[in-house]
């Protein structure tokens, strides 16, 4: 309903019930502000959006004041602007007025309505107050003299991050904004809070003294670390990228991004990047920089060895994370034009066991727009906070405006993350159990799969009285993706959902391109859009189960892969062909190391976990002679003699893409209706206390760039996913403290010896030693890991502690 | 003595054991009420007849605020007694809480019954440690005479009433920074609306009252709205506790009938001290504005004499200053509480209170300038109602009065670079 309000003397209709900061926004009126924030609770501290309203006597807020039928605002009358201008003059009292180094000069709130609301003089003759600096770690910086406690920050951790890592303390002048006694601000999407402070309190730590605001160009472009597809800006002066930031986006990112596509970019300049094409000549081990032309050469000769040798089975396209729709097409149709079908981007899947029996792409199932729909949603095997930083941002955004209902089951207890109706805390081996409890309850007649057996309980009788209403989806997300039963995970999701009055399933995809991967060719058993199948192609697990003579690695490390190590050996006899942007990793094993654009550095098209596809220009060119992916693909495509690959630019590339049409009803979670999987409940073969392993990625790890953005690193996030964790009670069964040292063991593996941390939010007899970090790449696959502590007379670790207490 | 609403005996007399409040004829009218079920309007219609108004500061007439409480409420409805006694110059409370607790009990669960309230806390200023033990034993004896608690007297009214000390901070003595300090949050103000009458204490409807406010209950109950509005003056009704500080001969609580004229007040507690002129009067506490001796002389000790003056009644902490005092001075350490004081949650009063107190200091230390003064009244008025909460106009109305009426000693000190009075506190 609309009601008549006066600003500045002009008649407005503008909705009852909003406040009059929002009235004069939608009619275009300016109000100064500075801790109103569109996205924040509205706590009217600053008091810098005073306005004068008839009939009261004092100036009121205009943020927290809801106006009123024939209410009248004036927002620059003298009573106003006294008010204002009043404010102002407090603001700077205190402030250290140092813009000349502050990176925030030039984008500050605080600088900007000075100019309109300050004075040109001071009249404080005082002297100013000084705040001591806090450490808040490696990726925000602070000058805490120019806090002007707005709390923006504080209230982005309780209300926006799901955890108040933020605080304001003291009382009066000796108010500050500090974070908790020896922490630091460890969110995963603490980048955030540099956007919100409105000065230069809290700035990023990798951009700064850099560079100014104003000296940098600004380019559109798209987050490249998880599926979630959050529009960004990358800012850059000279071709070289400053920083980024998010692009507002409503319907996908709001106006948040995570920190690791926030902090991604500081990967791209290091000492790693491979720069030149690099080849290895016969016997040598030192790769030896070359020109591009003898290096495509080389390729192009080693793959037609291999052909003419053996067969072009013999051949393995493995597509990393980083990968864009154009460089999976040219992939995929140039082990096709080959012969083969060996191609495979799904690097981390264990059970394939699916692959035919799928209508098409899987996907999330509904816009992320579309979440607000939602009655119910149920997270099988998903740690969402660490997968996707902004999907808990959005479920508890819609918890707090709706009343969505989440249920959970999972190996780590995400109960800190949003309100849970209910978390099944399990073992992943028990997932299938606890689903099929709820399968039990809602179709009985439906059978589980073979060898699966379970009864329903009174909880799962009570969740599905509350799933079985309204509109409910029942998502899996990254550790059931990885899951040795997920065809089972899947096949039960999928029956639920079907039970449901109103349910759908789907599935948090892998890597910001996965869709895309896919659809463009990047997967065994079908061609670009599925347009033609290939029932020979091995997958990803098979090309390492069966090692291939020649693998083709696009963007891709043995870290990417679920059998680091194992993968590492494998590279290490076969031939391979390593196109991507680093050189540490593939000197080990490459032959011919290719250097490749990485993430804006060339042009690309990527569809995210919801359907949306969007291009990314070239921002900053590609350094040293690195090219982007998709031309290196098609030159060792003419060369190889394959008339098709004759692309003169990405735009013709691209066009095909765009003329395949819609591919909408290729994102499908349908699976044949006679699929029934086999479940086999894995049995221990080893004596002594066996754990099993949470199925998920290293959070700061997930990708090439990732591994080697220095900051990232150096977080706290990225320390811990370096050591191990279980559950206190299960330490103390080990005879272990949080802190020991422990050797892990994959059956008859090689020992990894690593400190252990408690963690009581890890299921009982879990065990977190992510995927994606070096430490844990001895482990292989293996989820079954025997921990035992280190003798205490094997003096060598201990030693080597001691050596680093001493560095 | 002339009032004994609450202070029987001025300060002679010790109420606090059960017995000896119940013998002069204590929670009499309580019993009444809950036995006989009485009508909750009715009771509530006597207290606004009474003309009660609020005793913390601001004089709201409390029949009135009771009324605000929605009727038939579902679910806890809260009753909140503010006995964060801490501005400068009021000491009354701790006296009633001392002296007769089970008026302040018995008032409360009065309220809590017209109310519909099902639970109590009594928020006592952390500085007044001794008055919340013994208000804790006191509130033992009333549980253990189950006039506390479930089910009271076998009736099926119910009502339990907390004691809660705070840590001391003077913020926490407005009514919603003390709701957030009870729910265990920084003490800060709310933004209000909405108002704790409908968003109080976790959420819920709550009412808020000082200590003699509840504690003047009981007599209107029992003595009838009539007599008690008799006492004072209309609107004005009843008496009220005073407490005189300063340069008086006899400092101490008197209660008096709303209405007495200033100088009996003086002469009730002695006296100018040592024979000496009066100069300034603060009458109700240090966040009111000061009147210079002949405006004050001139008043009569109610809600609307004292604010025709130029001045406010609030908690009727009468501050008593003679010739001898400097007001420069004084005035240094009143703004040195506010910037003490300030939560530091809204911009104005964080950053204004100290800049108010610097210049009065610089001023008082003979390194003040002219234009200090014009300074010091525009930084008071960006503070005062550009806050969240009225601790902003606290601190900035007593800097705007002194200028007022003691300029010339402002003047003084800022030309001559030193004090004009030399003789008093700090000098």
């Amino acid at each position: 309903m609309n009601i008549a309000v006066t600003i500045n003397g002009r008649k407005r209709f503008v909705r009852d019930r909003i406040s009059i900061f929002e009235a004069c926004k939608e009619t275009g009126v300016y109000i100064p502000h500075f801790c109103y924030h569109p996205k924040l609770s509205i706590p009217a501290n600053c008091r810098m959006c005073l306005v004068d309203v008839d009939k009261m006597p004092k100036p009121v807020p205009a943020c927290s004041t809801r106006v009123t039928d024939g209410m009248v605002i004036r927002t620059k009358s003298d009573k106003a602007q006294a008010a204002q201008k009043g404010v102002m003059e407090f603001l700077l009292i205190n402030h250290p007025l140092d813009c000349p180094i502050c990176d925030q000069g030039g984008e500050c709130q605080l600088q900007d309505l000075a100019v309109g609301y300050g004075t040109s003089c001071t009249r404080f003759g005082e002297s100013k107050r000084v705040v001591v600096e806090k450490q808040l770690g490696p990726l925000i910086s602070t000058a805490m003299t120019r806090c002007i406690h707005c709390t923006r920050c504080v209230r982005f951790g309780q209300e926006v991050g799901g955890d108040m890592e933020l605080g304001m303390t003291g009382r009066g002048e000796h108010s500050e904004i500090m974070p908790f006694i020896a922490k630091t601000v460890d969110s995963e999407i603490s980048g955030n809070m540099i956007d919100i402070c409105p000065v230069g309190a809290l700035n990023s730590k990798p951009f700064q003294f850099s560079a100014r605001t104003w000296e940098m160009d600004r380019s559109n472009g798209v987050a490249q670390h998880d599926a979630w597809g959050s529009m960004i800006e990358v800012q850059s002066i000279d071709g070289v990228i400053k920083r980024v930031l998010p692009r507002e986006h409503e319907e996908i990112n709001e106006c948040w991004i995570s920190d690791r596509d926030r902090f991604g970019y500081t990967g791209l300049d290091v000492k790693q990047r491979l720069l030149y094409p690099h080849v290895r000549d016969k016997g040598s081990v030192k790769p030896r920089r070359t020109e591009w032309q003898e290096a495509l050469e080389h390729a192009v000769a080693k793959i037609k060895e291999v052909c003419d040798k053996h067969t072009p089975a013999d051949i393995g396209v493995l597509l990393g994370p980083n990968s864009v729709s154009e460089e999976a097409l040219l992939a995929g149709e140039l082990i096709r034009e080959l012969g083969g079908s060996n191609i495979d981007n799904r690097l981390h899947q264990r059970d394939l066991s699916l692959d035919g029996y799928q209508h098409g792409i899987p996907w999330l199932g509904c816009s992320i727009e579309d979440l607000a729909k939602l009655d119910n949603i149920v997270l099988v095997g998903s740690d969402p906070a660490r997968e996707l930083p902004l999907l808990p941002v959005r479920l508890r955004r819609l918890q707090r405006k709706g009343g969505l209902k989440v249920f959970s089951i999972g190996a780590t207890d995400i109960g800190k993350q949003m309100q849970l109706r209910r978390q099944r805390l399990a073992p992943p081996s028990q997932w299938p159990h606890e689903l099929a409890k709820l399968l039990r309850v809602a179709a009985p007649d439906k059978p589980l799969p073979q060898g699966l057996a379970a009864e329903a309980d009174d909880a799962a009788q009570e969740d599905w009285a509350q799933l079985r209403e309204g509109r409910t989806a029942i998502i899996l997300g990254a550790e059931a993706r990885r899951h040795a039963h997920y065809s089972s995970l899947k096949y039960l999701a999928h029956a639920l959902a079907a039970a449901c009055a109103d349910g759908f399933d789907g599935l948090l995809a892998e890597s910001s391109n996965t869709l895309g991967n896919s659809l463009a060719g990047g997967i065994p058993r079908y061609g670009f859009m599925r347009d033609k199948a290939y029932p020979d192609g091995k997958n990803a697990r098979q090309m390492i189960a069966e090692p291939r003579k020649l693998y083709i690695l696009l963007n891709c490390e043995p870290l990417d892969m679920l059998e680091g190590q194992h993968a590492a050996e494998i590279f290490q006899e076969a031939t391979v062909i390593h196109i991507g942007g680093y050189m540490d990793a593939a000197r080990a094993y490459a032959d011919v190391m290719l250097p490749a654009a990485m993430f804006a550095e060339r042009k690309g098209a990527s569809i995210n976990l919801e359907g949306n596809a969007v291009t990314m220009e070239e921002i900053v060119p590609p350094p040293g002679e690195a090219r982007p992916a998709w031309k290196i693909l098609r030159v060792l495509g003419t060369q190889l003699g394959f008339e098709s690959f004759a692309y003169r630019d990405l735009d013709e590339l691209r066009a095909r893409l765009i003329a395949a049409g819609d591919f909408g009803k290729l994102l499908t979670n349908g699976i044949n209706e006679d699929f029934i999987p086999t479940f086999e409940q894995p049995k221990s073969e080893h004596e002594g206390p066996v754990f099993e392993r949470i199925l998920n990625t290293a959070h700061f790890s997930i990708d090439q760039l990732l591994r080697r953005a220095e900051p990232l690193q150096r977080t706290s996030i990225a320390r811990m996913d370096r050591e191990a964790a279980m559950h206190s009670a299960d330490l103390e069964q080990l005879g272990l403290a949080d802190g020991d040292e422990a050797q892990l063991q994959a059956g008859d593996g090689a020992p990894v010896v690593v400190r252990m941390r408690s963690d009581d939010r890890i299921a009982r007899g879990c065990l977190r030693a992510p995927w994606g970090v070096e430490e844990f790449a001895p482990l292989g696959a293996a989820t079954s890991i025997q921990v035992s502590p280190c003798a205490a007379d094997s003096a060598e670790p201990a030693e080597q502690a001691a050596e680093a207490v001493a560095a | 003595m002339p009032g004994e609403i609450i202070l029987v005996d001025g300060d002679q007399t010790d109420l606090s054991p059960l017995s000896k409040y119940e013998a002069a004829g204590g929670y009499a009218a309580y019993k009444r009420i809950i036995n006989g079920k009485a009508d909750r309007d009715a009771l509530r219609d006597s207290i606004k007849h009474s003309a009660l108004r609020g005793r913390g500061g601001a004089g709201f007439p409390t029949g009135l605020k009771w009324g605000f409480i929605p009727p038939n409420i579902k679910g806890d409805v809260f009753l909140v007694c503010n006995a964060d006694e801490g501005e400068p110059g009021t000491f009354k409370d701790r006296q009633i809480i001392q002296q007769n607790p089970h008026s302040l009990i018995e008032g409360m669960a009065i309220a809590a019954y017209i109310m519909g309230a099902t639970r109590g806390y009594i928020y006592i200023h952390g500085e007044i440690y001794e008055e919340y033990l013994h208000l804790e034993r006191v509130l033992e004896d009333a549980y253990a005479a189950k006039l506390l608690g479930q089910n009271i007297l076998g009736s099926d009214f119910s009502f339990e009433l907390h004691a809660h000390c705070g840590w001391g901070a003077y913020i926490c003595g407005e009514e919603t920074a003390l709701l957030e300090s009870i729910e265990g949050k920084k003490g800060q103000p709310r933004n209000k609306p909405p108002f704790p009458a409908s968003f109080g204490l976790f959420g819920r409807p709550t009412t808020i009252n000082n200590v003699e406010t509840f504690s003047c209950v009981p007599y209107i109950i029992s003595a009838g709205s009539d007599k008690f509005l008799a006492k004072g003056k209309p609107q004005n009704g009843g008496t009220k506790i005073f407490s005189v500080s300063g340069h008086v001969n006899r400092p101490g609580n008197y209660e008096i009938p709303l209405g007495t004229p200033f100088p009996e007040l003086l002469e009730m507690a002695g006296g100018v001290r040592d024979g000496n002129q009066l100069k300034a009067v603060i009458p109700g506490g240090s966040s009111t504005p000061v009147l210079p001796a002949d405006a004050a002389m001139a008043m009569t000790m109610d809600y609307d004499s004292i604010s025709k003056a130029g001045s406010m009644l609030g908690a009727g902490s009468v501050i008593v200053m003679d010739e001898k005092t400097c007001m420069v001075t004084a005035l240094q350490r009143l703004s040195l509480f506010y910037h003490e004081e300030s939560c530091g949650q809204c911009t104005p009063c964080r950053e204004g209170t100290g800049w108010l107190w610097r210049m009065v200091k610089r001023l008082s230390e003979g390194q003040g300038e002219l234009e200090d003064l014009d300074k010091l009244r525009s930084v008071a008025r960006n503070i005062d109602g550009h806050t969240i909460c009225a601790l902003g106009a606290a601190a900035a109305m007593p800097v705007v009065s002194f200028l007022n009426h003691f300029g010339a000693e402002f003047e003084h000190a800022a030309v001559h670079k030193k004090l004009m009075v030399s003789t008093g506190y700090g000098c």
